[in-house]
């Protein structure tokens, strides 16, 4: 019952390490293991940012000039060390993420502060959604979400899914044949 | 993880049915929920407390009088929680055998969900900051019957319910992960 570790001849097409907390079982191979872009958190951390910054500087202009006082902090935290602190993190929590595909299930991982980790067999997932926003489409990144009976929508596709890969549209493809191979044989 | 200790009354297994491993939750996982509970408590009444300590700043005798009670307060509290979740963590027992998995409960009331491996569909590991540092974390085995919503890692979003689904702070929750798999590959 114990699975074995990683073997070097189970890796066929592997470019990014698999984490030591994932074990691959005797007979699996991994077949590709993706890795988040940064480009995904920075899209939406830019986002988040410019917001922000619209609420601040609009707080700067109506609040009357008896308060500056308060804002002082409040800007500096916002304009300048929000920035690099939110940039900073997120290349960490970028790293942090691992999606591992074997022949037989897709592993999630995602290493920040805690772990969180998913694992599902191909034979399980009812459908495949690709999720890609506007510049996720320039980019050419997206969210590939495994939906099973057990994980149904809005919870598989937002939180426990392939987020922010490189050309989603192929990874969904692999993943499609895969689920295809695993299904049993019609008589 | 011992094999052979006795089962409770409320479980019960199927003939030619083996126990492969038994887990127990572990204890240093209830500190983290009363910490959370404090934290919790101290933002939403610390600053009515602050402001009604802060009345009495005339008298230095009183607010150091009243900073006492409320360490004291918090520290009987503390000892209390700790007491209580001492039994209320002996109550669950996760049993893993050879067909099923069997997740129990109880704490003043009795919760038990069976779980056959075909059934399911995901297995979710949730590990926090110091269930890394301890190596102690929860393991979610989702079916059709009992969705992700239950697996929610954020307290806040995840729905109520009396129901115990997973394997809560558990040792070792990856390798613990990775044995399902294994059972689940045999029963697919």
């Amino acid at each position: 019952m114990l699975l074995g570790r990683q073997s070097s001849d189970s890796v066929k097409d592997v470019a990014l390490p698999v984490p030591k907390e994932v074990s691959i079982a005797a007979g699996e191979h991994v077949l590709m293991v993706l890795g988040r872009s940064y480009i995904s958190f920075v899209s939406l951390a830019t986002v988040g940012l410019v917001v922000l910054w619209v609420v601040i500087a609009a707080l700067n202009f109506y609040l009357p000039s008896e308060l500056v006082w308060v804002l002082l902090p409040l800007n500096v935290f916002c304009f300048l060390l929000l920035p690099p602190l939110l940039y900073g993190l997120g290349y960490v929590y970028v790293k942090g993420h691992r999606y591992i595909i074997t022949n037989e299930r897709i592993v999630m991982f995602r290493k920040f502060v805690g772990i969180l980790l998913r694992t599902v067999t191909h034979d399980k997932i009812t459908d495949l959604i690709v999720n890609q926003g506007p510049i996720g489409r320039l980019c050419n990144y997206g969210r590939v979400s495994p939906i099973t009976a057990g994980m149904i929508m809005p919870m598989g596709a937002v939180i426990f899914s392939i987020s922010g890969v490189r050309s989603p549209y192929e990874v969904r493809d692999s993943i499609a044949q895969l689920v295809k191979a695993m299904e049993p044989k019609e008589q | 993880m011992v094999v052979g200790e006795p089962l409770p009354s409320h479980v019960s297994l199927l003939r030619n049915e083996k126990i492969i491993m038994t887990l127990r939750r572990r204890y240093p996982s209830i500190f983290t929920s009363i910490l959370s509970l404090v934290g919790a408590g101290f933002l939403l009444g610390g600053s009515s407390t602050i402001r009604y300590i802060a009345q009495y700043a005339g008298s230095f005798e009183n607010v150091a009088a009243l900073l006492y009670a409320v360490i004291i307060v918090v520290a009987v509290f503390f000892v209390v929680a700790a007491l209580i979740g001492y039994f209320y963590v002996h109550g669950h027992l996760y049993i893993l055998t050879d067909r099923r998995i069997i997740l129990s409960t109880k704490f003043v009331t009795i919760s038990v969900r069976d779980v056959a491996y075909s059934e399911i569909t995901d297995i979710i590991v949730n590990q926090g900051p110091i269930g890394r540092i301890l190596n102690y974390g929860s393991v979610i085995p989702l079916s059709p019957g009992v969705r992700g919503v239950y697996a929610i890692p954020y307290p806040s979003m995840r729905r109520f319910s009396y129901a115990k689904v997973g394997l809560k702070d558990v040792s070792e929750p990856t390798r613990i992960m990775d044995e399902l798999f294994g059972l689940t590959r045999l029963h697919r």
